[in-house]
């Protein structure tokens, strides 16, 4: 049977959960891969371990989008929203073409708060 | 201009403008290629749902088809060499929509409403947005087909006749004419004025441009384009346009029946259409079965047909009338695509090569050729000359294998083999020439009576050609009567009777002369 990707990272995920020697484990895990000809799919097998990883510990990947890097107080400000809200693990970046506003991604979902999608709106509603 | 008015008018336009904070499921694509994307995220995603891909060059839009644990299938609509792996895709919410409205008459269109002719953009305001996939009206809002969808070739008036609401295949080999019947019928569509018009739509799916521009020049020319729509996905599109493009021309045939008019949809063909959904089911790692078409190829087809209906008075009393194209391979109907398609419509025309190589055009096979609802449409005049004709035409084919011994068969065989080739004879037709079904009942009742015994096979054809002039010079009110009220009373017989001698008289005297 063919074994996907987030069977592997499941699987490395419980072989390396309480053990004291990760380093042989991962080993042994390659090895399986090796044997199962399937080394191709590193990769992918480590984007869905890191998911599945995060997921176990609670953690929600979080991206902060501004038109520009953003300062102390607004920092503050988005913490204080986000700290009843499990383990956040935030990145910010900055993307100019927003032009004003604030866009964030939590998971799987995005919040548009941004100028440039609040003008083609308004685009819209004109044409 | 006034200062006051223009802020008026600004005012007035903003009034719906609130602009808030918009949440979406969202994905990044982790793997693209032949308009086929696999995306992780989108766990709130539904199945056949929109997606809007955000590209570096801007939005494309996809279908989600797959939702599988981990990621989501999805084909992408139009130009997917601009999506990158890791761009973000994002659901919209809504299923695939197409708009429709009058305003799209007379244009050409491609699978997602963009117009591809040079008489500049749709008016989005004007239009309705119509599902491109929806449920077929059910049992309760359908009436039996009742009224004729006259085609204007005399072969299938006559013997396979199609009613409004129909499903009628058109099936046979390559360069054999299928096409060119499909526009006849668009062609005849304007002439037919006991019943209104309906309104024609034309779905090319992977055909070459250069032919659908060729289809519209004709229609133009001829006056029938400002009653047709055509829905093009050339051969150069991606597989996934080809793929939508029939449930498009479905959701404009549907709009007009909605509104109580009735439409004509022509899927030309189903066969590429197979082609398209093979395509992208495999690349989705679909499991393939038979021809390795993906398991649900019957149902793919199915539910696009069965979107065709005669809806009765409490709906509108719409229909519409579809009458998809297959081309088969070798004359092989018993092939995967042939026979499911066949298996779903309502009777199906079929195109013979050995008929088409034998000259007669257009080449119908009436041995094949079915329609299983058409007959309860059929007007009473040409049920009246009709049914003897389709006797006539079967005898004669049985028959068919002694025509070489002729002389040495006895009177009674002798004759029927003379009447049948008559008969067929009077059925050729050529292309661009939709004949209205007035006249073709006078031509057949002049066959089936045996009036056309006495000339030669040879001149036929001229003497059809004399007898349509002079029913226009002057026998116009006959005509009319018999359009009018579709049926063959006897007085008109007795008229009738007396033009076709009198026609056949001139003939011969200009014969000796």
């Amino acid at each position: 049977m063919k074994i996907t990707p987030f069977q592997y990272a499941i699987f490395l995920y419980q072989i390396t959960l309480k053990t004291p020697d990760v380093k042989k484990k991962v080993n042994d895990f390659l090895g399986i891969l090796a044997k199962n000809n399937d080394l191709g799919k590193i990769n992918e097998i480590m984007r869905e371990f890191e998911a599945y990883e995060k997921k176990q510990r609670g953690a929600e990947d979080v991206e902060i989008i501004s038109a520009r890097p953003a300062g102390p107080a607004l920092k503050r400000q988005v913490f204080g929203l986000l700290k009843d809200g499990g383990k956040p693990e935030i990145k910010e970046t900055a993307d100019p073409d927003l032009i004003g506003g604030l866009t964030m991604i939590i998971g799987d979902t995005m919040i548009d708060g941004s100028l440039r999608r609040k003008l083609r709106e308004l685009k819209k509603v004109l044409s | 201009m006034d200062k006051n008015f223009i802020i008026e008018t600004l005012k007035k336009q903003l009034a719906d403008y609130r602009p808030g904070v918009e949440t979406a499921n969202i994905g990044k694509v982790l793997r693209i290629g032949d308009g086929i994307t696999a995306i992780s995220g989108l766990s709130q995603v539904m199945a056949s749902e929109m997606l809007e891909f955000i590209t570096s060059e801007g939005s494309v839009y996809g279908v989600a088809l797959n939702l599988e644990e981990n990621q989501v299938g999805a084909m992408v609509l139009g130009d997917f060499k601009g999506i990158k792996e890791g761009d973000l895709v994002k659901s919209t919410g809504k299923v695939l929509s197409f708009p429709v409205g009058k305003e799209l008459l007379g244009r050409v269109v491609d699978p997602l409403g963009n117009p591809l002719d040079d008489l500049g953009p749709l008016s989005l305001k004007e239009l309705a947005l119509y599902p491109i996939e929806r449920k077929a009206p059910g049992v309760i809002s359908r009436e039996p087909v009742s009224a004729p969808l006259h085609t204007g070739i005399k072969a299938i008036d006559s013997t396979i006749p199609i009613g409004r609401g129909q499903r009628e295949l058109i099936i046979g080999d390559r360069q054999i004419g299928k096409t060119a019947l499909a526009i006849d019928i668009i062609l005849n569509q304007l002439q037919d004025t006991r019943y209104k018009s309906p309104i024609c739509i034309y779905v090319a799916i992977g055909q070459k441009s250069s032919k659908v521009a060729r289809i519209v020049e004709e229609l133009k020319s001829r006056g029938a384009m400002e009653n047709t729509i055509v829905v093009l996905a050339s051969a150069s599109d991606s597989a996934p346009l080809w793929y939508i493009a029939p449930f498009a021309g479905c959701a404009i045939g549907e709009y007009f029946m909605d509104k109580g008019q009735d439409a004509l949809v022509i899927y030309d063909d189903l066969s590429k259409h197979a082609w398209s959904y093979r395509q992208a089911s495999l690349l989705l790692r679909r499991p393939p079965g038979r021809e390795a078409y993906p398991g649900d190829i019957f149902y793919l087809h199915s539910r696009l047909l069965e979107r065709a209906a005669k809806l009765n008075k409490a709906n509108g009393g719409g229909s519409l009338t579809a009458l998809p194209i297959i081309e088969t391979q070798l004359s092989d109907i018993s092939a995967y695509i042939p026979t499911n398609v066949i298996s779903i419509t309502d009777g199906q025309i079929y195109l013979d090569s050995e008929l088409f190589y034998q000259g007669i055009k257009p080449a119908l096979s009436v041995g094949l050729s079915v329609s299983r609802v058409g007959s309860s449409a059929q007007t009473k005049a040409m049920k009246k000359v009709a049914s003897r004709l389709r006797l006539e035409l079967a005898q004669y084919r049985e028959l068919q294998a002694f025509v070489q011994f002729a002389s040495e068969l006895d009177e009674a065989t002798r004759k029927r083999i003379d009447r049948g080739q008559r008969l067929a004879e009077i059925l050729k037709q050529p292309q661009y020439s939709p004949i209205p079904f007035e006249k073709q009942v006078c031509l057949i009742y002049a066959g089936v009576n045996g009036y056309l015994d006495q000339l030669p096979v040879a001149r036929i054809r001229e003497f059809e050609e004399k007898f349509f002039q002079y029913l226009n010079d002057r026998k116009e009110e006959m005509l009319s009567k018999i359009r009018d009220s579709g049926d063959l009373s006897e007085e008109i017989k007795k008229e009738l009777k007396s033009a076709v001698e009198f026609q056949i008289h001139a003939l011969n005297e200009r014969n000796k002369s």
